[in-house]
C-alpha cells in the first residue's frame, strides 16, 4: 500500500512540471533564420577544414612542435601506408583493426548475454536484490580497469586476457542496467499483475521484463564503448596484438605519425560502434508505442 | 507527509531505511564471506590467484598503517580532482558557448562527433609523447575523457530550458549574459549534474588507467608493482582500496548535489522517500 502512495507522489510531481511547461511559447523568438540543413553541413566542414588548416599551419611554422605534432599531410600519408602496405589484405591497419575486432565481438557477446541473465535475475529475485543496493553502489564505481592486473592473473597475457578485460568490465555496466530496468518498473505492474492473478512466471515475461527493455538496451548499448575501451586497455596492458597494442608500440619507437593515424583508426571504430548500436537502440524504442525515458534511472 | 501527519512517517520512514541500509551491509558482509570461502577451499580457483577476503583485506590494513598507500593515493586523487575540475570548468564553458552561439555549434559540431567517439585510453601514448610521464598526462587523458559527457550535457540542458522561464526574462528586460548565466544555467543545473556525475566515474577510471599504462605514482602504478612483484594479497587489496575510494568520491558528490540542489523537486522527492 506504502509503495502506491509513493507513486501517487511521483506523479504529481512530474505532474506539476508539465502544468509549468506551455506547449508554445508565447512572445515570437528570433526568426529561426539560417539553419537549414545545407548552411549546418557547409559550417560544419567548414569548421573541419578550419581546423586542419590551422593544425598545419601552426606545424609547419613549427609554432607546436612538428616532431609532436607532425603536418596532418604526414599523418595522412602514413595512415595510407599502413592501410597498403605491403598488400592491403596484410596491412597492419586492417591485421590490427581484425584483431581488435574479434576481441570485441567474443568478448561482448559473453557480456551481454551473461550481464542480461544476471541483470535480470537480481532484479528480479527480490529477497536478494532488494538487499544489494549497498554492494552494487560499491562495484558500481570501481573502475574496471583496475581489474586488469587480477585478470593478467588468471589468464597471464594474449588473447584471452583481453577477452577476459572486455568483458568483465561491460558485464557490469550491461547488468547493473538491467537489475535498475527490473527494479525499476513501475509498482503498478506488479499490482496489475496481482489483481489479474497472474502467474508469477507470467508477470515476469509479460509485464517486468517488457518494461525493464529499455533500460537493458541502454546498458548494451553504454557497453559498446566501453568494450572498446577496455579493448585498448587490454589490448595495451596484456595483448600482443590489436590497435592498442599496435598504438603504444609506435609510441615506444617514436613514430609519432603512426600514433597519430592509429588514434584515428580508433576514431572510426568507435564511431562505427557507436553508430550501429544507437541506431539499433533507435530502431527499437522507435517501435514501441510507449516512449518513456529510461535514462532518469541510469 | 503522507495522511497529512507529517513526523509519524518520516519517523517510521527512518526506522525503515536504518533497516534496509543495516540489510544492505549484511548482505555486503554476506558476499565477503562467501569470497572467503569460496577462496579457503579453492573452489574457485587455487589461492595463490585468488586469496581469501582475510588475507586480501589485511593486506589493505597493512599497506594502509606502513603508510604506502598514503602517498600513491593523494597522486591519484589529485590528479583526479585536477582532470575532474578541469574537464568540468571547460566542458561547462564549451557547452555554454556552443548551445548560445550557433555559428559556433555549427562549426564545431562535426569536429566534436569526430573527437568524441576516440576511446581516451588510445590517448595515452599521445599524452607520453607530448607530456612525458607526468601528472599532466593522466590530466590529458581523464580530463579529455570527461569532457565529452559534461559538455554534452550542459548543451542538451540549456537547450531544454523552459520557453516560460526565458521568455519571463525578457518580460524583466535582463541582459542575455545575465539570462545566460542566472537564469539558464541554474535552470539547467539539475541535468548538468547528471553529466558531472558520469565525468566523476570516468576521471576516476582514466586517471587510474593512466597510471597502469605508464607507471609512475599512484595506486595504478602501484597496482601494477605488486602484481609484477607477485604479491597477489596486496593487489586484492588495493582494488579494495581504490573501490572504497571511489564509493567515498561517490557519497561526496552526491552529499554536495543535494547541498546544491536542495530546491530541486529530484533532491525534495528523494527526502520525502
Amino acid at each position: 500500500m506504502g509503495r502506491y502512495h509513493v507513486t501517487l507522489q511521483e506523479r504529481s510531481v512530474s505532474l506539476s512540471d508539465v502544468v509549468i511547461e506551455p506547449p508554445e511559447p508565447s512572445i515570437p523568438r528570433r526568426s529561426a533564420g539560417w539553419g537549414t540543413a545545407a548552411t549546418r553541413i557547409v559550417l560544419g566542414i567548414a569548421g573541419l577544414c578550419l581546423a586542419a588548416l590551422c593544425w598545419d599551419l601552426a606545424s609547419r611554422n613549427e609554432i607546436i612542435n612538428p616532431v609532436t605534432f607532425p603536418r596532418l599531410s604526414t599523418i595522412a600519408s602514413s595512415l595510407w601506408d599502413m592501410t597498403v602496405r605491403p598488400t592491403p589484405l596484410e596491412s597492419p591497419f586492417v591485421t590490427q583493426s581484425f584483431h581488435t575486432f574479434k576481441h570485441l565481438i567474443v568478448g561482448y557477446t559473453i557480456a551481454a548475454i551473461s550481464g542480461v541473465v544476471l541483470g535480470v535475475a537480481l532484479g528480479y529475485w527480490n529477497a536478494l536484490g532488494s538487499r544489494l543496493g549497498l554492494t552494487m553502489d560499491v562495484l558500481r564505481y570501481l573502475p574496471p580497469p583496475i581489474l586488469v592486473p587480477i585478470v593478467i592473473l588468471y589468464f597471464g597475457r594474449g588473447d584471452a586476457a583481453v577477452v577476459a578485460i572486455i568483458v568483465v568490465a561491460a558485464v557490469w555496466l550491461i547488468l547493473l542496467n538491467s537489475f535498475d530496468g527490473v527494479r525499476n518498473a513501475d509498482p503498478l505492474l506488479a499490482e496489475i499483475g496481482a489483481i489479474y492473478r497472474l502467474p508469477r512466471h507470467k508477470q515476469f515475461s509479460r509485464l517486468a521484463l517488457p518494461s525493464a527493455l529499455p533500460q537493458v538496451i541502454v546498458g548494451l548499448r553504454l557497453a559498446g564503448s566501453v568494450a572498446l575501451q577496455l579493448a585498448v586497455v587490454g589490448e595495451m596492458l596484456a595483448g600482443s596484438n590489436g590497435i592498442g597494442y599496435e598504438i603504444l608500440l609506435n609510441q615506444r619507437q617514436f613514430r609519432y605519425p603512426e600514433v597519430y593515424a592509429s588514434i584515428v583508426v580508433l576514431g572510426i571504430f568507435g564511431m562505427t560502434i557507436n553508430g550501429v548500436l544507437v541506431r539499433l537502440e533507435r530502431s527499437y524504442l522507435d517501435r514501441r508505442t510507449d516512449t518513456r525515458s529510461p535514462s532518469e534511472t541510469g | 507527509m503522507r495522511n497529512g501527519t507529517g513526523q509519524g512517517s518520516v519517523l517510521r520512514h527512518g526506522r525503515r531505511s536504518w533497516r534496509a541500509a543495516a540489510e544492505q551491509v549484511g548482505v555486503l558482509l554476506l558476499l565477503c564471506f562467501v569470497w572467503e570461502l569460496v577462496a579457503r577451499f579453492e573452489l574457485f580457483a587455487s589461492q595463490s590467484s585468488f586469496p581469501p577476503f582475510s588475507e586480501a583485506a589485511g593486506a589493505m590494513f597493512r599497506l594502509t598503517l606502513d603508510g604506502d598507500l598514503t602517498g600513491p593515493g593523494r597522486a591519484t586523487a589529485r590528479a583526479f580532482v585536477q582532470s575532474f575540475l578541469l574537464a568540468g570548468l571547460l566542458g561547462v564553458a564549451l557547452g555554454m558557448t556552443f548551445a548560445s552561439l550557433r555559428v559556433v555549434r555549427y562549426l564545431g559540431a562535426p569536429l566534436v562527433e569526430f573527437l568524441r567517439p576516440i576511446p581516451s585510453a588510445g590517448l595515452i601514448p599521445l599524452g607520453i609523447v607530448l607530456f612525458g610521464i607526468d601528472d599532466a598526462t593522466k590530466r590529458f587523458v581523464a580530463g579529455y575523457a570527461a569532457l565529452w559527457p559534461v559538455m554534452l550535457t550542459t548543451i542538451a540542458a540549456l537547450s531544454k530550458v523552459d520557453g516560460t522561464l526565458i521568455d519571463s526574462t525578457r518580460a524583466f528586460k535582463l541582459g542575455n549574459l545575465r539570462t545566460l548565466f542566472r537564469i539558464k544555467l541554474v535552470a539547467s543545473l539539475p541535468m548538468i549534474v547528471t553529466g558531472f556525475r558520469v565525468a566523476l566515474f570516468v576521471s576516476l577510471a582514466l586517471v587510474i588507467v593512466t597510471e597502469l599504462v605508464i607507471g609512475g605514482e599512484g595506486l595504478g602504478a602501484l597496482l601494477v608493482r605488486h602484481e609484477m612483484s607477485a604479491n597477489v594479497p596486496e593487489v586484492y587489496g588495493i582494488v579494495i582500496a581504490i573501490a572504497i575510494l571511489g564509493y567515498l568520491i561517490h557519497l561526496l558528490f552526491e552529499f554536495g548535489v543535494t547541498r546544491l540542489l536542495h530546491w530541486h523537486h529530484s533532491v525534495l522527492r528523494k527526502a520525502q522517500g
